[in-house]
């Protein structure tokens, strides 16, 4: 069986660090169907309507920031258990924690060189594509 | 039987008689004394008998009031109305409680008048010991600034001192012996002397029976109350042995006040500190942002010059450039901002109608490439710094024109009015306005509810700078989230600027 492509939304209000994250991510996996919104209204609006595999995160947006945004991904029944990893520039460790106890599983800095940008997009294709299960059981590989 | 003659009898009773006894002539002479009276005044008989009344008593005041009382006939069987200061030879003197019985003939004329005299000394001295000693007390006690007052077991007022009657308010004058502890709070509670239990709140019969528990059933520990005119009491009821109660009421309003601008301080200090943690965090994202970009661009023009991608390196040059640019933004308004820091210096009477007309002046290519219809009331005079009221007023109207909505032309409302003490400016528009969520957001710094810089340009700092510069004024600003047309904000300045700070 084929594999259907994976997708990833990217909320993100910068658009030159969105652009950074899709470069990276489309060019280690490209069958990464990569979605961005500026906006977490737009983010939860969009989720209603379409199903994502992942969520990329910044925190510190305006409107509902990103923890916020965190929260109601969770609160959801629909999207409870999507993945969801916080990427920004914060490195305060009181962020970190914060991320994990909304609910993120999990949280990277946002890199300031193309290798970081290369590194941070395998890792996510390596881990989260080739390892997470989705809910009910089924296996990803067949 | 004649051998017991009552002659010899009332002889004998005159001569051992323990008190001086005289007896005096019409003519106010002595005519005879026992020898307890001789003994008494310390004159041999020779030297008494036939002298006038006079000689007895200590001085001519006297004599004259004894006079007097006789005339007036004065009851001489209490001690208080019948005591004369008397002397004696030797000059010395004695307090004596006089008693007196005329002999009057069948004609109803009076022949002599027999006096007894006993000496009241000890008697008088104590009588002025504990009077002088209730005297000294009653004296501290109204001198005491604390109120002091003692009541019975049935709860009536037995003691109290002036402070009391001036802690009991709209009480006071009613305050005598006898009331009780329950009226005199009833009467307070009703003429509103407790803030706490004013006569149109609900919760005044629980104060008051809270009030009453203490008085009959103290805990042995002070209480403190709110009492009118913003003034704190220390109320302390103490059961005594004897089953009465006494009460203080200690004035500790400027402790209390001290204590209140205390924790109004510890709330401003952690409120500050807050908005300081908020501000790093916020400035080191902004600051680090652009970095992080001229970073990854610049190692982006390497890869593309590498490739020969010529286009795309202008396009990251661009890019670069943009992000030192908003980098330098960020740094000017960050300057901006820290050089309000408080440093008020100018302070006058600003006309906020002219300050106004300026912002119109200088926003006005602006406004008319917009336009922007102005509708302008009278605006009342504010005391504060000229310079920043102007930067306050151009940031807010600037916010309303810069907000405006695609399809609506806009306009742009600044009324203002003086409420008491306070001043009310109110900026208002019909642009796009802002979600009642972030009504309290929009004044941190570096917060911007829009994405896309090249629609609403700006690095968020406005509001910011502008609750700063209001709040140096010791005033507020707030988004009025009940206008729905656009936005409103809405500033309230103090008429007139508190010298401390």
């Amino acid at each position: 069986m084929a594999k259907s492509p994976k997708r990833l939304l990217v909320v993100e209000d910068d658009v030159h660090d969105a652009r950074f994250v899709t470069r990276a991510l489309s060019r280690t996996d490209d069958t990464l169907d990569v979605v961005h919104v500026i906006h977490a209204d737009e983010a939860v609006l969009r989720m209603q309507r379409e199903h994502f595999d992942y969520v990329l995160l910044d925190i510190k947006m305006p409107g509902i920031d990103g923890m916020e945004l965190l929260r109601r991904i969770r609160s959801n029944e629909g999207t409870a258990v999507v993945p969801v990893i916080v990427l920004t520039s914060s490195t305060n460790p009181s962020d970190v924690v914060r991320s994990y106890k909304a609910g993120a599983n999990a949280y990277a800095a946002k890199p300031s060189s193309l290798s970081g940008y290369r590194q941070f997009a395998e890792a996510f294709v390596r881990f989260w594509i080739d390892n997470t299960l989705p809910p009910g059981g089924a296996m990803l590989h067949q | 039987m004649t051998t017991f003659g009552e002659e010899l009898v009332f002889k004998a009773l005159y001569e051992t008689f323990p008190d001086p006894v005289i007896i005096l002539d019409a003519g106010r002479v002595i005519r005879s004394a026992n020898p307890a009276a001789l003994d008494k005044f310390g004159y041999p008989v020779d030297a008494f008998i036939g002298q006038p009344a006079r000689l007895i008593y200590a001085d001519d005041h006297e004599y004259a009031r004894r006079l007097h009382n006789r005339a007036a006939g004065v009851d001489e069987r209490i001690a208080r109305t019948s005591t004369y200061s008397y002397i004696r030879r030797d000059g010395s003197t004695f307090s004596g409680h006089l008693r007196t019985t005329p002999l009057i003939d069948a004609d109803g004329k009076e022949l002599a008048l027999i006096g007894i005299i006993r000496d009241v000394s000890d008697l008088a001295r104590a009588v002025q010991e504990k009077q002088q000693a209730s005297d000294m007390l009653d004296a501290a006690l109204d001198a005491m600034p604390e109120g002091f007052a003692i009541f019975d077991a049935q709860e009536r007022l037995l003691v109290y001192n002036r402070a009391y009657v001036t802690i009991c308010g709209p009480a006071g004058p009613l305050i005598r012996p006898g009331i009780t502890a329950e009226e005199i709070l009833q009467i307070a509670q009703e003429n509103s002397h407790y803030p706490d239990a004013l006569p149109d709140s609900p919760d005044w019969p629980a104060w008051m029976a809270h009030r009453m528990q203490d008085f009959r059933q103290p805990d042995n520990r002070a209480k403190i109350y709110r009492y009118a005119d913003d003034r704190w009491l220390r109320v302390e009821n103490i059961k005594t042995k004897d089953g009465n109660t006494v009460v203080l009421r200690v004035d500790v309003t400027e402790l209390k006040r001290a204590e209140l601008a205390l924790e109004r301080q510890r709330q401003e200090l952690q409120h500050k500190n807050e908005a300081l943690d908020q501000f790093t965090a916020t400035v080191s994202h902004d600051l680090k942002a652009p970095l992080r970009h001229i970073s990854m661009f610049s190692e982006m023009i390497e890869e593309e010059l590498a490739a020969g991608n010529q286009e795309e390196v202008a396009a990251s040059a661009r890019h670069l450039r943009e992000s030192a640019r908003r980098m330098t933004r960020v740094i000017d308004s960050l300057l901006d901002y820290a050089q309000i820091a408080y440093q008020i210096t100018a302070w006058s009477e600003v006309d906020l109608d002219d300050i106004v007309a300026d912002t119109l002046g200088v926003l006005g290519s602006h406004a008319r490439e917009a336009d922007v219809t102005f509708e302008i009331a009278p605006l009342p005079k504010v005391h504060g710094d000229p310079e920043l009221l102007r930067r306050l007023v151009q940031n807010l109207v600037g916010n309303a024109i810069k907000y405006r909505h695609p399809h609506r032309r806009p306009i742009v409302r600044v009324s203002g009015r003086a409420a008491g003490q306070q001043v009310e400016l109110v900026v208002e528009d019909n642009g796009i306005g802002i979600d009642p969520r972030f009504a309290l957001r929009i004044f941190e710094v570096f917060q911007r509810l829009h994405q896309d810089e090249s629609i609403y340009g700006g690095t968020g700092i406005g509001l910011a700078l502008a609750k700063r510069i209001v709040e140096s004024h010791n005033g507020s600003i707030r988004l009025d989230t009940g206008f729905t047309e656009g936005a409103r904000f809405v500033v309230t300045l103090p008429k007139r600027m508190r010298k401390t700070r």
